[in-house]
C-alpha cells in the first residue's frame, strides 16, 4: 500500500533546490533546501518572482530559461562553469554554494508552470579544482620549469600548449602553426606525421629552428603522440644543442689545430736534428782541421832545425849553405802561408774582413795570382794556359783580396792535379760581369761533395790534403771574398778523376772608372813585390822578430829594434820607408820615439805606424799628436800592413803625400 | 533520396523559415550570454536518409564529432542533435567564452559550454517550431555526445526514429570566427507525417493572413 505523504514534505526531503513557479512566474513552492541555501524562507518568497526573491542579483539568464520553459516547453541547463554564482547561495558551513540551475516545464500538461532545480556542484567543483591544481603542480614541476622547450600540438598542427622555455625562445607560440618555426618546415612535418601515423616515439633528431629574433639555432627534437579522449596531440621536446654543436665544432677545430701543431713540432724537431747533425759535422771538421793545423805547423820545424844544424856544420861550404838556405826559405814560406790563412780564417769567423776597394784591372789581378802560385805550379811541372781578353776588364775591388782568391784557386788546381797536369785560366766578359774560370784536369770532385766544397774545413781528400799541405779553408775564403765583391763562385766537376772547374763571376766596374784605371794600370806592379825598408820596434823580442820575419817573407827589407833608443839608432843608419812602433816600451816610449824621428831629416817623410793595445778615440788622438800616420791595434795583422803599403804606393804614384 | 516521406518545396521553405526564426532567436540569447554579436544562419533544410546524413557529417577528414543531444515530445516526437566536427568544437567554445582563456581552461569548460550553447540553439529552434505550429513540445535537458556520425544517427529508442533525417546546415559567426555545424532532427514516421500536416496548416494560415 503506497504511503500517503504530504507533497511539501517530499519536496523538503529532496537534497537539491526545488522551486515550483506558477504560469505568472511567481513562486508556488520553495523547498527547505532552498530556504537553507538562500536564507530566504518559503513564506518570505511566496508570490514573488525569482528576480524579486533575489533582489539585487542579476537573474536574467534564469528568467530567459523560465520564459522558454513556459512558452516553448524547453528545458534549460545553466552551469556553474558558464554562469558562476548565478544565485547568492551558501552552504550550511557558510561557504559559497556552487550550483547548476535546471529550468524545465512541468511534465503535467494540465499545469502550465515550470520547475527550477538547483544542483549543488560545490564538492564536484572542488574535486575538479583539486585535481586540476595537482595536475598543474605536476605540470609546472615537469613541464613549465623544464629548460627544454615543450609544446603540445593538436591534430591541425597548431601549438596548443607551450612551456616557459618555449616563450623564452619563441615568444607567444600558442595558436600558431608549429611548422613555421622549423627551417625547413619539412623537418618538422616529417617527424610529426610519422609520429601521428603511429610510429614509435622518434629518436632525437637535430633540426634548425628559427627563434623570435629570427636567428637560427640547432635543437634536438623528439616527439610522441598522446590521446585526450578522442583527440590526438603530439608533444614535442626541443633541446637547445647549438652551444654543444659549437663546442663540438671548436673541439674538432682544436683537434685539427693540435694535429697541425704536432706536425709542425715534428718538422721543427727534424730541422733541429738536421741542424744538430750539421753542427756536429762542422765540429768534426773543426777538430780535424785543428789536428791538421798542428801537423802542418810542426812540419816545417824539423827541416828548419835541421837547416840550422847544417849551416852550423857547413861553416864555409857556401854551396851547402845556399842549398840549406833555399830549403829553409821554402819551409818558411809554407809556414807564412799557413799563418796568413789562419789570420784570414779568424777574420772571416768574426766578420772582420774590411775591403779597400778601388778600380783595378782583372788582368793585373790574375797575373799577380799566377805569380804567387807559380812556385807550386812549377814544382808540379803543370802546363799553365792563360786566356785573357784583348781589352782589360776593370772591376772595383780589393786587389789584394781578389789576388788571394785566384791564387787560392790556382794553388788548389796545382795541388789536386797530378804532376804534368794542365791548368787553364780563362777570363771573359759576359753581360756586365767578368767571368774567370780556373780549369784543371786533376782528381776532380765527387758529385756529393760539390755542394760542400765551399764549406769551412771541408777537404776534398784528407790524406791528399795533408800530403799537399793545407788547412781546407782556402775555398771557404774564396767564396766569402767573392761574395763581398757582389760576385759568385761555383764548382763544376764531372766526377772523380775528371778534373775540376771553378767559375768566378764578378761585376764589371763602371765605364768612367775603367778609363781612370786604364792609365794607372800601365805602371802598376804587385804591392807585395815592391820592396820596402821596414823597421819593426817592439820590446817583446819575439813579437818584433816574427813580424819582421813575416814582412821579410813578403819581400821587404826589415830591421828590428827592442826599445825606443835602439830604434832611433837603427833608423838613423837604416833610413826605413816605414817604422812600426810599439807604444808601451821601456827607456823611450812609442810617442816620444815618434816625435824624435819626425825631428830627423830621414824621419819626416817616413810612414810612422803606431802599434797599440788601446783603441779609444783618445789613444788615436795621442798617436796622431805624436806624429804617427796610422794607429793600429795589436795584434796587428800583416795583411793590413800589406794593404797599407799598397795604398801608400798608389798615392805616391798619383803624386800625393802620405795619408795623414 | 531514400526516404519514406517527402516534403514539397513549399513545405521545406516553410520549415527553413521556421528554423531560421528559431536560430535567430537563439542568436539573440547567445549574444546576451556572451555579450557579443552572434549571427546564426540556416540556408537550407533537407530530408536525408540516415546513411546520407552520416556521410554528410563525416565527409571531412576528421571523423570525430561532438553533438549536443536533446529529445522532444508532444505533437511530434523525436530527437534533435547539434553536430560539430570535434576540431571545431573547441573553436566554438573559445568563441563563446572568449579567447583570453588558455587552451587548458577552454578544454575544461568545453563540456558545459557545448551543453549550454547546444541547449540554447536547440531550444530556440524547437520552441519556435512548436509555437508556430501552435502545438506544445517538451524538450529534455541537453547531453553532450562524442563519437562518429554512425552512432549519433543510430541512438537507441525511445524515442523511435524513422529512416529519415531532417537535416539542417548551420553556420555561426561569432567574434570574427566562422564555425560550421549541422542540426539533425530525427522523428518516426507518424511524427513526420504530423509535422507535414502542421506545416501545411501553417502555410494555409500565413497564406490567408498575408496573401502573396
Amino acid at each position: 500500500m503506497p504511503v500517503s505523504v504530504n507533497e511539501q514534505s517530499v519536496l523538503d526531503g529532496v537534497a537539491a533546490g526545488l522551486i515550483l513557479l506558477n504560469p505568472d512566474k511567481t513562486v508556488a513552492r520553495w523547498n527547505a533546501w532552498m530556504a537553507s541555501a538562500s536564507g530566504r524562507s518559503a513564506a518570505a518568497v511566496a508570490g514573488k518572482t525569482i528576480a524579486e526573491a533575489f533582489q539585487g542579483t542579476k537573474v536574467d539568464a534564469i528568467e530567459r530559461a523560465i520564459e522558454s520553459a513556459l512558452t516553448g516547453g524547453a528545458s534549460t541547463l545553466l552551469t556553474n562553469a558558464m554562469h558562476p554564482e548565478l544565485l547568492p547561495l551558501m552552504t550550511r558551513a557558510g561557504q559559497p554554494l556552487l550550483h547548476d540551475v535546471i529550468v524545465s516545464p512541468l511534465a503535467d500538461p494540465r499545469v502550465n508552470g515550470c520547475l527550477v532545480q538547483i544542483m549543488d556542484v560545490t564538492e564536484a567543483t572542488r574535486r575538479e579544482q583539486f585535481l586540476r591544481d595537482r595536475q598543474n603542480a605536476r605540470y609546472f614541476a615537469l613541464v613549465e620549469s623544464a629548460p627544454d622547450v615543450i609544446i603540445n600540438v593538436d591534430s591541425q598542427g597548431i601549438v596548443r600548449l607551450a612551456n616557459a622555455a618555449a616563450a623564452r625562445y619563441f615568444g607567444e607560440i600558442v595558436g600558431q602553426k608549429a611548422a613555421g618555426f622549423f627551417e625547413p618546415e619539412r623537418a618538422w612535418l616529417d617527424i610529426w606525421q610519422s609520429v601521428r601515423g603511429g610510429s614509435a616515439p622518434t629518436n632525437a633528431v637535430e633540426v634548425h629552428v628559427r627563434l623570435k629574433d629570427r636567428r637560427l639555432r640547432y635543437f634536438e627534437l623528439s616527439a610522441a603522440p598522446w590521446k585526450d579522449g578522442t583527440r590526438t596531440f603530439t608533444t614535442a621536446i626541443l633541446r637547445d644543442v647549438d652551444d654543444r654543436r659549437a663546442a663540438e665544432a671548436a673541439l674538432r677545430e682544436s683537434e685539427r689545430q693540435s694535429r697541425a701543431n704536432e706536425k709542425a713540432l715534428a718538422e721543427l724537431n727534424d730541422a733541429l736534428s738536421e741542424t744538430t747533425g750539421q753542427l756536429r759535422a762542422v765540429d768534426q771538421r773543426k777538430n780535424e782541421f785543428l789536428a791538421t793545423l798542428a801537423h802542418e805547423l810542426r812540419n816545417p820545424l824539423a827541416p828548419l832545425a835541421n837547416g840550422l844544424q847544417l849551416i852550423k856544420i857547413a861553416k864555409d861550404d857556401s854551396a851547402l849553405i845556399e842549398r840549406t838556405r833555399h830549403m829553409m826559405e821554402q819551409q818558411l814560406r809554407q809556414m807564412v802561408r799557413l799563418i796568413d790563412d789562419l789570420l784570414d780564417l779568424s777574420r772571416i769567423s768574426n766578420d772582420r774582413i774590411a775591403l779597400s776597394k778601388e778600380v783595378t784591372s782583372l788582368d793585373k789581378i790574375i797575373r799577380q795570382a799566377i805569380e804567387t802560385s807559380s812556385p807550386l805550379i812549377h814544382a808540379q811541372q803543370h802546363t799553365l794556359t792563360i786566356e785573357l781578353p784583348a781589352h782589360e776588364l776593370a772591376i772595383e775591388g780589393d786587389t789584394v783580396r781578389l789576388t788571394q782568391v785566384f791564387a787560392n784557386l790556382l794553388n788548389n788546381a796545382a795541388k789536386y792535379t797530378p804532376a804534368h797536369g794542365s791548368i787553364t785560366v780563362r777570363a771573359e766578359e759576359h753581360d756586365g760581369y767578368a767571368i774567370v774560370r780556373v780549369i784543371d784536369n786533376g782528381i776532380g770532385i765527387s758529385q756529393d761533395l760539390l755542394a760542400d766544397v765551399f764549406e769551412m774545413f771541408v777537404q776534398v781528400d784528407k790524406s791528399l790534403e795533408r800530403a799537399k799541405g793545407g788547412l781546407g779553408i782556402g775555398l771557404s775564403l774564396v767564396k766569402r771574398l767573392v761574395e763581398m765583391h757582389a760576385g759568385t763562385v761555383e764548382a763544376v766537376s764531372r766526377g772523380l778523376g775528371l778534373g775540376s772547374e771553378f767559375l768566378v763571376r764578378l761585376p764589371l766596374a763602371k765605364a768612367r772608372a775603367v778609363a781612370a784605371q786604364a792609365e794607372a794600370g800601365e805602371t802598376a806592379h804587385g804591392p807585395a813585390h815592391r820592396s820596402r825598408r821596414i823597421l819593426v820596434v817592439d820590446d817583446n823580442q819575439d813579437a818584433a822578430a816574427t813580424l819582421a820575419l813575416l814582412l821579410s817573407l813578403m819581400g821587404h827589407e826589415t830591421r828590428v829594434a827592442n826599445d825606443g833608443i835602439e830604434a832611433l839608432e837603427v833608423a838613423g843608419r837604416f833610413c826605413p820607408d816605414v817604422a812600426l812602433l810599439d807604444i808601451g816600451m821601456p827607456k823611450l816610449n812609442g810617442y816620444d820615439t815618434a816625435r824624435k824621428m819626425r825631428q830627423e831629416a830621414w824621419g819626416r817623410e817616413m810612414l810612422l805606424v803606431a802599434l797599440s793595445g788601446w783603441d779609444q778615440e783618445a789613444d788615436r788622438l795621442k798617436s796622431s799628436n805624436a806624429g804617427f800616420d796610422i794607429h793600429f791595434v795589436k795584434p796587428v795583422d800583416v795583411a793590413e800592413i800589406q794593404r797599407l803599403l799598397a795604398r801608400r804606393r798608389a798615392s805616391e804614384q798619383v803624386g800625393q803625400p802620405a795619408a795623414g | 533520396m531514400a526516404t519514406d516521406i517527402t516534403l514539397s518545396a513549399l513545405e521545406l521553405d516553410a520549415l527553413t523559415e521556421l528554423v531560421n526564426l528559431g536560430v535567430s532567436r537563439a542568436a539573440t540569447n547567445l549574444a546576451q550570454m556572451v555579450r557579443e554579436e552572434v549571427v546564426l544562419t540556416v540556408p537550407n533544410v533537407a530530408l536525408l536518409s540516415r546513411r546520407e546524413a552520416i556521410l554528410t557529417v563525416g565527409r571531412r577528414d576528421s571523423r570525430n564529432l561532438v553533438a549536443v543531444h536533446q529529445t522532444f515530445e508532444g505533437a511530434i516526437v523525436g530527437r534533435a542533435l547539434l553536430i560539430f566536427p570535434e576540431e571545431n568544437s573547441l573553436e566554438l567554445v573559445r568563441s563563446i567564452v572568449g579567447s583570453e582563456l588558455s587552451n587548458e581552461e577552454i578544454i575544461e569548460l568545453e563540456q558545459e559550454a557545448l551543453a549550454e550553447v547546444g541547449n540554447i540553439i536547440l531550444n530556440s529552434c524547437l520552441a519556435t517550431i512548436a509555437n508556430s505550429l501552435q502545438r506544445d513540445l517538451k524538450m529534455s535537458l541537453p547531453e553532450v555526445l562524442r563519437g562518429e556520425g554512425t552512432r549519433f544517427f543510430n541512438l537507441p529508442p525511445p524515442p523511435e526514429a524513422g529512416s529519415t533525417v531532417l537535416f539542417i546546415y548551420i553556420s555561426f559567426a561569432l567574434r570574427r570566427r566562422d564555425i560550421e555545424g549541422y542540426i539533425a532532427m530525427m522523428m518516426d514516421l507518424p511524427s513526420l507525417t504530423a509535422l507535414q500536416v502542421l506545416l501545411d496548416e501553417l502555410i494555409d494560415r500565413t497564406g490567408s493572413a498575408s496573401p502573396a
